[in-house]
């Protein structure tokens, strides 16, 4: 057994340049998986810092109008008597604006013993001199400030006459808020102590082990598993809303990480096809030693154990490389994407987690892609027709299962996605042996008919590289297309949420006097109020919101005209909750509407309705603005600069006359948001570069492999007098020739998997359907990327070639 | 009969392990129009080099080979890559022991594969009347993985002589073939390059084949 694992290795450093090139593959595919573990890793703890300490431990928040401490202490009651066993921490929260030296802070008061944190963990985030203190617990007048307050720890400060301290410093995007103990919080709002804002508590999760391990494998993939259900007595009487629905970010992060961890694993799936081809190559190239060694008494399965083994030494090797460069490769994506504006630590450190994927992706893609071809080389294994028939007609009953099935859930998306891979190699197959015919009538050059003839007739030594490229250009316009619609679908979020050039939230009286001041300023053209109030629709606890809803309001929305008073619009989610759409008639909080449309939910856990301010009073519903959107001028609008000088401006005088609101300037709003979500994606298009390269390499191989054949074609060439000129052409031409088929098959697989990952992956994932579109910038980046990769991947063994000329001679 | 070749004093050697062996050492050859030159000698003896110095592929250490084409003299021996490659295109055709067709190109292209590299179409009724004369009109549009040995190599011959060579090289042509297909190819390889007054110079370990050419020139180790 040695002798032949011996004998492999020596056939491996016989052949260096074409074992270099698949080392770099594979390692380039371990890398990519490695990087994208650290990554999400990186982004996980970032996120677990931007959430306020108060949710960190929380799943659910509760509410009901008019709550107060016997809301709490009733329920507390009820809880410890076991009539709430799906809870395991209750937790009382308030909230509320306080003046902190002439500036408004949100104060965050909660009971931290109850609440049961002991420290956030993570990479620092409550920091001291020497970052040393963990906080357990605040004592009295002391608060946690957010760093955005610049306060620094143990700095006094003094608010109503009374002294606190800064017992830490949060890092994260937080915004301007101090953190306190209740008491403390009670007495900074200057509340009374029956007040209270809401109840934070936390649900049994009894997927949580499973949820861990699925998000250590690939993270995000756990998205599709169930949320821990709200106890259905408690759902009747309170308000209840996930704590996502307070962290929208969290949200977009955790899509975002779902992405880039399925862009892994595409990187790892193009270097198999990479190992198999160079496995299938390096098999034909040992067909002499085979026969001898056969002739000799060596079994195939002796033969196949040694080459699996030389293929286990390539792989660790593989891994080797992969976890140092995957380590490298993540620092810099981190950069790239969160430079100036957040603190994602760039390279975690290596864990056994990272350390086994990078060993099972690198080691398992050497053996079974060795096995596989070693099965199809040594017993020339092909389907029979029935075969194909019969793998085909599953493979697209999978299809339509896993998209039109929504039980099936993300496993459903993902086996529709993997069908239409094997459904797109298999085409690629056919499509090759139904041009061969074809090409037989081509007309033109001799050498354009031989290029182009070189690229349709070998499928067994291009094929399966043909297949990789097609996999990674497919995928490069899928990601490309989903995320341009993600992009517009974005700009359309903040289009509704971000509505106006100025945004206002603040406490009902104040919102109300807000408005008046606002609606007498010369650069103001309109003053829209609204407010949310907390219900049933279709028997699910909802939250309404209530506005006067005008036509020009409900464009934003998607509809246009003004909303009825008889009429509602709902989100996206409750449509999927209670299966009802546009011309559906629906109970919302006692009384009948008829839904005139569906409005994205683009992530919001939160069903929504929007109804009418007067059929709100109608339904004795409380009514309260407690936002308002403020539109400015035309001309402000129009010129960002003026816009700004004037919003910025308002902004200053509203801020003098009304410290308590928090005021929100649109367009910056905007523009950070996009900023992010532009270098978020960053990412995903490197992770796409990167398999398209695995791909190249994988190419390169198979028209290196390709050229071995064409020994006497060079020769005859080079007497004919071919110049390496009309050879570079030659090999040009071909590699377009192969680039154009795999495009051809690429861009509609690609449409297909943009819209399974828009229209099913998504929405049963994060419960937003994104909707599809086909901007230019979506598809044909990826195509002209795809083209100059295969030109890429021809052209590079062309200076071989020329010295086969030579050796030719 | 008028010189087609003229190779004076011709000198190659390759580097053996660091030694430097000479393969062919003071070499001359004469060739006139229709007159076929076969090289005789065991594996090593130089054969192949000096056809390949022939055909510029490769340069020789010394010496001096000239082509006469149409009055003109073309001195190989002094040009540069791309110029022997013109040479090669347009007044050389090759026959290889493993005939070397395209697998892509049907017998037809492959025929005419030399003519359109040198843009002669005019010569393509010619040689599809040759590719007949040689027993393959029926074979026109099958590809060279559906003939036999022989059919491949009569293949190679017509392809060989489409563009109408004024010189004709043919390394070990029946090499792969046997006895009887051997003597057929021979026999139609003879007669072509007669027909077109071209030059023939044949490399074989065929005594039989030798003896039927107007030279032999025997190599030794």
């Amino acid at each position: 057994m040695m002798l032949l694992v011996k004998s492999q290795m020596r056939f491996l450093l016989r052949v260096p340049w074409s074992a270099l090139t698949a080392l770099v593959g594979l390692t380039l595919g371990v890398a990519s998986v490695v990087a994208v573990h650290q990554i999400s890793t990186g982004v996980d703890s970032s996120l677990r810092d931007t959430t306020p300490p108060h949710l960190t431990e929380l799943s659910h928040l509760l509410d009901f109008p008019g709550l107060d401490t016997e809301g709490y202490f009733s329920l507390r009651r009820r809880w410890r008597l076991g009539e709430y066993p799906e809870i395991s921490a209750i937790v009382p929260i308030v909230e509320g604006q306080a003046i902190l030296a002439g500036r408004s802070v949100t104060v965050i008061g909660a009971d931290w013993l109850a609440l049961g944190i002991r420290s956030r963990g993570g990479s620092g985030a409550i920091t001291s001199e020497g970052g040393l203190p963990v906080i357990d617990m605040l004592a009295e007048s002391e608060v946690l400030a957010a760093v955005e307050l610049g306060l620094a720890e143990d700095q006094q400060f003094t608010v109503n006459g009374r002294k606190y301290a800064v017992a830490g410093v949060l890092e994260g995007n937080l915004g301007p808020v101090l953190f306190a103990d209740i008491g403390v919080a009670y007495e900074l709002l200057q509340l009374s102590p029956q007040s209270l804002s809401y109840i934070g508590i936390r649900i049994k999760d009894s997927w949580f082990s499973w949820r861990a391990a699925m998000e250590q494998l690939m993270p995000g993939l756990s998205a599709g598993l169930p949320d821990p259900a709200v106890p259905e007595a408690l759902a009747i009487d309170w308000a209840v809303r996930p704590v996502a629905y307070d962290l929208p970010s969290v949200g977009f992060a955790r899509s975002v990480l779902f992405n880039l961890g399925a862009l892994g694993s595409l990187a790892l799936i193009v270097a198999w096809f990479l190992i198999y081809q160079v496995a299938v190559i390096w098999l034909r190239r040992q067909q002499l030693l085979i026969t001898r060694l056969g002739a000799l008494g060596v079994r195939p399965g002796e033969f196949l154990a040694g080459f699996l083994l030389s293929f286990a030494v390539f792989g660790l090797m593989a891994t080797a490389l992969g976890i140092a460069l995957g380590q490298a490769l993540s620092g810099v994506l981190v950069r790239l994407s969160t430079a100036g504006y957040s603190d994602v630590a760039g390279s975690p450190e290596l864990g056994p987690w990272i350390v086994g994927k990078a060993a099972v992706s690198g080691l398992g893609v050497c053996i079974v892609g060795g096995w596989a071809a070693f099965s199809r080389e040594w017993f020339d294994v092909r389907l029979r027709r029935w075969q194909v028939l019969l793998l085909t007609a599953f493979l697209v009953a999978l299809i339509v299962m896993g998209t039109a099935i929504e039980g099936t859930g993300l496993l459903g998306g993902f086996a529709s996605i993997l069908a239409l891979s094997l459904l797109a190699v298999m085409a690629l197959t056919f499509l090759l042996r139904l041009c061969r015919p074809l090409s037989e009538h081509l007309g033109g050059r001799v050498l354009l008919r031989m290029g182009l003839r070189d690229a349709i007739w070998y499928p067994r030594v291009i094929g399966v590289a043909l297949a990789a490229l097609t996999l990674a250009v497919a995928t490069s316009i899928a990601i490309g297309l989903m995320v341009e619609s993600f992009r517009l679908d974005f700009v359309r979020m903040l289009d509704i949420r971000l509505a106006g050039d100025l945004y206002l939230r603040g406490e009902p009286r104040e919102i109300s006097q807000a408005r008046l001041w606002l609606e007498a300023q010369p650069e103001v053209v309109r003053v829209t109020a609204s407010g949310v109030a907390r219900g049933r629709a279709g028997g699910r606890p909802v939250e309404l919101s209530y506005a006067d809803y005008d036509a020009g309001q409900m464009q934003r929305y998607g509809y246009d005209k003004a909303l009825g008073d008889n009429q509602t619009l709902i989100s996206e989610r409750l449509s999927r909750q209670v299966g009802a759409g546009a011309g559906d008639l629906l109970e919302v909080a006692g009384g009948e509407f008829e839904v005139v449309h569906v409005f994205p939910g683009f992530g919001d856990p939160v069903p929504r309705v929007l109804v009418s301010l007067a059929a709100v009073r109608e339904l004795g519903l409380t009514t309260a603005f407690d936002r308002l959107s403020v539109e400015l001028r035309d001309g402000a609008n129009a010129v960002p600069q003026l816009g700004g000088q004037q919003g910025t401006l308002l902004g200053d005088r509203l801020g003098d006359r009304f410290a308590a609101l928090n005021v929100q300037r649109r367009d910056g709003i905007r523009k950070l948001a996009l900023q992010i979500f532009d270098r978020t994606f960053a990412v995903t298009q490197a992770l796409t570069l990167l398999a398209m390269a695995i791909a190249v390499v994988g190419m390169y191989i198979a028209l290196t492999a390709l050229r071995l054949t064409q020994g006497p074609t060079l020769q005859l060439l080079s007497f004919q007098g071919v110049t390496s000129r009309e050879l570079l052409g030659l090999s040009a031409l071909r590699s377009l020739a192969l680039g154009g088929l795999a495009l051809l098959l690429a861009l509609p697989l690609g449409i297909v998997m943009a819209w399974v990952l828009c229209r099913i992956i998504n929405p049963r994932a994060f419960g937003w359907t994104v909707e599809l579109q086909f901007p230019l910038s979506g598809w044909l980046p990826p195509l002209l990327l795809g083209l100059s990769a295969a030109l890429l991947a021809g052209v590079l063994p062309a200076p071989r070639e020329k010295g086969d000329l030579d050796a030719a001679a | 009969m008028s010189i087609l070749l003229a190779i004076e004093g011709l000198r190659k050697a390759y580097l053996d392990g660091g030694i430097k062996r000479w393969v062919l050492n003071d070499t001359s050859l004469t060739l006139h129009a229709g007159e076929v030159v076969a090289l005789c000698g065991p594996s090593g003896s130089g054969k192949t080099t000096l056809m390949n110095l022939v055909a510029g592929l490769l340069e020789p250490d010394q010496g001096r080979i000239a082509l006469h084409v149409e009055a003109q003299q073309l001195l190989i021996s002094d040009m540069g890559v791309a110029e022997r490659a013109r040479v090669r295109r347009r007044h050389m055709g090759y026959v290889f022991q493993f005939f070397n067709l395209v697998p892509t190109l049907n017998v037809r292209e492959n025929v005419l594969l030399p003519l359109e590299l040198n843009g002669r179409s005019d010569l393509a009724a010619a040689a599809l009347a040759r590719l007949s004369a040689l027993g393959l009109n029926s074979h026109e549009r099958q590809y060279p993985e559906q003939l036999s040995g022989g059919e491949r190599q009569r293949t190679a011959i017509a392809r060989a002589l489409a563009h109408e060579p004024t010189l004709v090289l043919a390394d070990e042509p029946t090499g792969n073939l046997d006895a009887e297909n051997a003597h057929r190819v021979v026999e139609l390889l003879w007669r072509e390059v007669r027909a077109l007054n071209s030059g023939l110079i044949i490399a074989t370990h065929d005594e039989s084949i030798a003896a039927r050419a107007d030279r032999v020139i025997r190599f030794s180790q």
